[in-house]
């Protein structure tokens, strides 16, 4: 099954041309900016990098360092030309930095040593590990470890006659790497993806950057001349026909919640390049978007998350640095465990849909709900086929497409013992402490921790029926169910979040517990105390 | 000059056809057509509740097409703004409601009136205000779909309620304390669900509601005079019910229901409430 050959990004333009063209986009943009905004653009930039940069800043930085003091330097004087050079300046730094895929520091992660359990993940699942599901039968080989679903067909066609976003859920560092892996083995080409300074410190990406073709996201940077060029970024290789993958979540999610909220900055970029194709007249100028929903048995960074999610205002922290997945060591036992155990990972591929959040036939006929064709060109264009712009209205659409991928995350999600029976768990300890907030429960002690198995099992039974025909894996009676969660929970993590007792209860780990309870949040389940 | 659609019947629709031919508009009625074949910048659409889901089946809004909501109330089936059918049933997403009293008499006798016109999408509230700004008619523009859809649902109840006052034979004091309390009603709602609670305080909410005690005709006060008179109400059972399951704590809408349901008479309804502690104001 060889994957299909490179995608756009790697016969990518150069750093020049990038640069030139991104400076192009903000040049345009500035001309219709009044001064006041302009220096206001330049003050969040000195205001946000400046203090970063004296903290201390690698040898790379230093050019950059200088632009930014000239950026200070022409709030003085306040002269617009002054200030549209500094601040072109600077979008040119941002541009060379994200687009770097030759960069030195890529280079030398990929051709690093991978990890050997990794190695062995990615080789031991090339054919007769992996088994690709039809999106309707979900039967998965007991022995695979990563299973992929969904309408791969339909989505490589798409890949094929326009520009795809996939838009994946994130739930750990991991992810990247699996996606990459399954894009590969799903046969749709690589994507563009916009990988995390931060992702560099563990040396075992080189694979999925090969495959991926990671441009470089420095989520350090803040202000909005930095976000900006990012999206202008992200515009300029889908309308290059590169295929482009982000979390629309923005970071991984904390609480194990699956997203609801989306970022809908670099979501909106889909629907801006659309309509540049159509104003520009190019053949295939349609950009369509697949939700990816991840659903990972046991997550490795887990304990970090939940621990930061519940962490007081202020102390959470939106780049975690030093995690689990930062010691390669943790990450080489995970996955080692991984593959020992029947842990299972399932990757989900959505229905695709337009730049709205519309169903895409395989026609690449938009639908509406009821299934009929629609023209989705009507959303962005007058009757005389001319594009009209409407900013305020694109922020709009594109919030729509975030309730639907929000719908799809949920609608694909594969529900696993672990999540269940750590749901039917908590619900327990909720009801035997009634009054208690999220907070104080996470800290009771280990005997206020315990609860009836009974009790639990009963719980897993009632959340079992109310599922319904929403996927999932595992056991399907609610005693295996949890034999099956503890004895995963057995193997991972530090600390357990749920065991049996001598007692013959189930105890449960407090934070640990609660994050893969998080995760069925969405569902409506019948709990204990209802 | 923007192109006007009508779908529907009723009152409010005829109101609004006045202030478009007021505006210097050429409206045209949609008789079941399809939005495809009516061509229009603008589509109003004023229907019962109820008959809304066929509506839009035959109407089938596209991409292309803004939709104006004229009719009051919530869908009956599942309680969710009329809006939101719209959103969920068909592929048009520019989306808008119509607000105000809209009082059929007055506008056709060149009364000056004004409306609300509330759309996230400012195209939708632009192609409205354009539409029917004119000398007779102000238009007010805000973002609070939900807000002002909501303010229309209440705002029915809270007339029936003044109806049915007005028939038992409530004198000016008790009219005006069933209105207050409205507006006091309107805020829990508001506060619970969201939606601007400056939305209800204005012309669909408030502004509604002193249009309706104002008149003596007023279709909304004509219910409440036959829920004084113990008729019942399904389709106002069914509206309260849809406002309940949002914010329990809304006497004033229990106190319709349960007259509209039969569950009461008015009188021993409106005893009922008064009995209520007011609690701290």
């Amino acid at each position: 099954m060889a994957g299909p050959g490179p995608s756009a990004l790697f016969d990518a333009p150069s750093a020049e041309v990038i640069a030139g063209a991104l400076v192009t986009r903000a040049r345009k943009r500035f001309t219709s900016t009044p001064d006041a905004a302009l220096a206001e653009l330049l003050a969040d930039t000195v205001f946000y990098e400046r203090k970063r940069l004296e903290d201390g800043h690698s040898e790379h930085e230093a050019e950059y360092a200088a632009r930014v003091d000239d950026a200070a330097t022409c709030l003085r004087a306040l002269r617009r030309d002054d200030m549209q050079t500094a601040l072109l300046r600077l979008v040119d730094s941002y541009a060379r930095e994200i687009h770097n895929p030759f960069s030195p520091r890529t280079y030398n992660f990929a051709t690093r040593v991978l990890p050997p359990a990794l190695t062995r993940l990615l080789s031991a699942s090339r054919g007769r590990d992996v088994v690709l599901g039809p999106l309707a039968g979900r039967s998965v080989d007991p022995a695979s470890r990563i299973a992929i679903a969904g309408p791969l067909e339909h989505i490589a066609d798409l890949a094929r006659k326009g520009t795809v976003i996939l838009a994946p859920t994130h739930v750990s560092n991991l992810d990247s790497p699996l996606l990459g892996y399954a894009l590969y083995a799903a046969g749709l080409p690589p994507f563009a993806y916009g990988a995390g300074l931060n992702l560099f410190s563990n040396p075992a990406m080189g694979f999925f950057m090969r495959r991926l073709g990671a441009y470089t996201v420095d989520r350090r940077k803040r202000n909005a001349l930095y976000k900006d060029t990012l999206k202008d970024y992200s515009i300029e290789i889908l309308r290059r026909r590169s295929h482009s993958l982000f979390f629309p979540g923005g970071t991984r999610s904390r609480s194990g919640r699956i997203e609801s909220r989306l970022k809908k900055g670099l979501l909106g970029t889909g629907l801006a390049a659309w309509q540049e194709n159509l104003a520009a007249g190019v053949e295939r100028p349609d950009v369509f978007v697949v939700p990816c929903t991840l659903s990972i048995g046991v997550v490795l960074e887990a304990e970090s998350l939940i621990a930061d999610s519940l962490a007081d205002e202020g102390k959470q922290r939106y780049i975690i640095m030093d995690d689990e997945f930062s010691q390669p060591r943790t990450v080489a036992a995970f996955v080692r465990q991984l593959l020992r155990l029947d842990a299972r990972v399932h990757v989900t591929f959505g229905q695709p849909l337009d730049v709205l959040g519309n169903r895409v036939d395989t026609s690449l006929r938009s639908l509406d709900p009821n299934g009929q064709p629609i023209d989705r060109l009507g959303y962005v264009t007058d009757p005389s086929g001319l594009v009209v712009l409407d900013e305020q209205r694109d922020h709009l659409y594109t919030a729509r497409l975030a309730r639907k991928l929000c719908d799809a995350y949920k609608a694909d999600f594969v529900v696993q013992s672990t999540h269940l029976a750590a749901w039917a768990a908590w619900e327990a300890l909720e009801a035997q402490h009634p009054g208690l907030d999220v907070f104080r429960l996470v800290r009771l002690s280990a005997d206020q921790r315990e609860v009836p198995r009974a009790r639990v099992e009963a719980l897993i039974t009632g959340a079992l029926t109310a599922l319904g025909d929403q996927p999932r894996a595992g056991p399907a009676t609610a005693g295996r169910v949890l034999d099956e969660a503890v004895t995963l929970f057995a193997n991972f993590h530090r600390v357990r979040a749920l065991e049996y007792t001598a007692a013959g209860g189930v105890r449960l780990a407090g934070e640990l517990t609660l994050y893969y309870r998080n995760r069925m949040d969405v569902f409506d389940l019948p709990g204990a105390t209802r | 000059m923007t192109r006007c659609a009508l779908a529907g019947g009723g009152d409010r629709l005829k109101a609004v056809e006045a202030l478009l031919r007021a505006a210097g508009a050429d409206p045209v009625h949609g008789a079941g057509a399809a939005a495809s074949e009516l061509g229009a910048d603008l589509i109003f659409v004023d229907v019962e509740p109820d008959r809304m889901t066929a509506t839009l089946g035959a109407l089938a809004p596209g991409p292309r097409d803004q939709v104006v909501i004229v009719s009051r109330g919530l869908d009956g089936a599942t309680g969710r703004r009329l809006s939101e059918l719209v959103e969920a049933q068909t592929a048009c997403v520019r989306v808008g409601a119509l607000a105000g009293p809209l009082l059929l008499g007055e506008i056709e006798r060149g009364a000056p009136s004004a409306v609300l016109v509330a759309s996230p999408f400012h195209s939708v509230t632009q192609a409205a205000h354009d539409a029917l700004r004119s000398p007779v008619c102000q238009v007010y523009r805000t973002e609070d779909l939900t807000g002002t859809e909501l303010a229309g649902a209440l705002v029915e109840v809270l007339c029936a309620a003044l109806g049915a006052a007005r028939g038992l034979g409530a004198g000016v004091g008790l009219q005006a304390l069933a209105v207050s309390r409205g507006i006091a009603e309107g805020g829990q709602l508001f506060t619970r669900v969201g939606g601007q609670a400056r939305t209800f305080s204005g012309l669909a909410g408030v502004g509604e509601l002193i249009a309706a005690a104002s008149v003596t005709d007023h279709p909304s006060l004509r219910r409440g005079l036959a829920l004084a008179r113990g008729e019942r109400d399904a389709a106002l059972v069914t509206l309260c019910d849809a406002l309940l399951k949002r914010v329990r704590d809304l006497p004033i809408t229990q106190g319709v229901r349960a007259v509209a349901n039969g569950d009461g008479t008015a009188r021993s309804v409106l005893q009922a409430l008064l009995e209520r502690d007011p609690g701290a104001e």
